[in-house]
């Protein structure tokens, strides 16, 4: 009976057990789904927090090529004005040298021609002396500092000749700049003219490396000298 | 051996209690395998949540940086420092180009025909009349200059603008004038005031010489002369030019 007793004890102790054990193997798995559950949960929004910082990257890029294309179009433009003025300045300087309307400096020569007791310089000998210079290529010319422009007289006046409406009195100092190679030519050209102007005046011939020629008198005033003038454009 | 009823339940009990203690194994297991994998990803996934916040933190530099480029650009292009230098230089510009020849230009003025005379049975056939039949290179230099003191602000000959270096030169029948020669007729054009331009050349001397020895010279006064711009390269007139300073 007490044999019977223990046995009956011991199985009761072992179901005991058994119960135990089969609720928390229960429970375990009950958790464990609950664990994978919030895992997952967790998992989703970061994948979510993820997708979401793409887009995020996505508008930031396309918002981005946006600014660089709107920059690139500026720097054209501004690129653009930026040529356009810089062959604006490039031509006006060209057209101001050529029309007289910077002063200049060069390799050249000086042609100095004087009244002579007997016999007064006139316009047609200066005239003569610039043709000649301007056909041997000079590409800048002064008379007495007067710069030689397109619309430049040469006027005999009395004991003076009028050049840019100024009274210039001998002696006559024509200074002409000339390409190097052309200058040798130049004073074999005015060589010739000088021999036929020596028989009446003291002429002179000097070459020099450094000549300086001063833009026209009328350089910053020359609106009566285009006033007439009206621009064509076709 | 008898089998009696307590020893079969305990047979059973042991086989249940076997079956879930191997359960309970193997849940943990896979249980921790599951959280391993799960720690995995998710590692992964955060290390890419990282890098995107990285990448959009450098967008946003950039965009910060070209938001301001962009606004640079539109307060330049506002304020328009290069147009305004632009339209200022471009008017300097005209100006100059008008000056120096550089244009095509209209206005009133005047237009010479001038032709060698036509010799008669009459004219002398010695060298010296035969000269002051023809149009020589200084008839013109002196006319041009005539033009000049009479105000021309624009002259061309057959088309050749007269600018700063054009040279009038005798080159045997032709004249060279710019880079091209002709030969007669000339037709010498100018803009200026058309009344002083006309009596200045029909009051010229020289003209006078000419017509009285049949040169054939003809002048209009014109309202509308249009005169040619230089066409021809203009570097090459100034290559050994350098611009002074002050």
């Amino acid at each position: 009976m007490k044999k019977k007793m223990i046995r009956n004890i011991s199985l009761a102790m072992v179901l005991l057990v058994l119960g135990a054990v089969i609720s928390l193997q229960f429970k375990s798995t009950s958790y464990n789904k609950e664990l994978a559950a919030y895992e997952n949960k967790r998992s989703d929004e970061l994948k979510d927090e993820l997708i979401q910082e793409k887009k995020n990257n996505d508008l930031l890029s396309d918002k981005n090529a946006e600014l660089l294309k709107e920059i690139a179009s500026y720097e054209s433009k501004q690129g653009g004005a930026n040529t356009a003025l810089q062959n604006a300045k490039d031509d006006l300087s060209k057209a101001s040298i050529l029309g007289g309307l910077v002063a200049v400096k060069g390799k050249g020569i000086i042609v100095t021609i004087k009244d002579t007791a007997y016999y007064v310089v006139e316009d047609v000998d200066i005239l003569k002396v610039i043709n000649e210079l301007k056909a041997s290529g000079a590409q800048a010319i002064s008379i007495n500092d007067e710069r030689i422009v397109a619309t430049t007289e040469v006027r005999t006046a009395g004991n003076y000749i009028m050049v840019n409406g100024q009274q210039l009195v001998s002696p006559y100092e024509i200074k002409a700049i000339a390409d190097p190679v052309g200058l040798e030519n130049s004073l074999k050209i005015i060589g010739g003219i000088v021999e036929e102007l020596q028989a009446y005046f003291k002429v002179t011939i000097e070459k020099s490396d450094n000549i300086k020629i001063p833009k026209w008198r009328y350089a910053d005033k020359m609106s009566p000298y285009i006033n007439r003038l009206t621009k064509v454009t076709d | 051996m008898k089998l009696n009823a307590g020893k079969i339940v305990l047979l059973i009990t042991f086989f249940v209690f076997g079956i879930v203690v191997s359960m309970q194994c193997k849940t943990i297991y896979e249980n921790n395998k599951l959280q391993a994998d799960l720690q995995i990803k998710d590692e992964q996934v955060i290390a890419d949540i990282t890098a995107a916040k990285q990448k959009a933190k450098d967008l946003l530099d950039m965009i910060e940086k070209n938001e301001k480029a962009k606004s640079e650009y539109i307060q330049s292009l506002a304020n328009n420092k290069t147009k305004a230098e632009l339209i200022k230089t471009n008017r300097k510009l005209n100006l100059a180009n008008l000056v120096s020849g550089l244009t095509d230009v209209r206005g009133a003025g005047i237009v010479i025909q001038m032709n060698d005379a036509i010799k008669t049975k009459n004219s002398s056939n010695s060298y010296y009349s035969n000269m002051q039949l023809i149009i020589h290179d200084s008839d013109i230099l002196k006319l041009i200059n005539d033009l000049k003191i009479a105000g021309a602000q624009a002259i061309s000959i057959n088309d050749e603008r007269l600018i700063s270096t054009s040279g009038i030169i005798c080159a045997g029948p032709t004249m060279l004038i710019n880079i091209n020669k002709y030969a007669v007729p000339f037709v010498i054009r100018a803009i200026g005031n058309s009344e002083k331009l006309f009596a200045a050349v029909e009051n010229s001397d020289r003209i006078f010489l000419m017509r009285r020895d049949g040169l054939r010279i003809d002048i209009q006064k014109d309202e509308n002369v249009k005169i040619l711009k230089y066409n021809y390269d203009v570097d090459e007139l100034i290559s050994s030019l350098e611009v002074a300073a002050k």
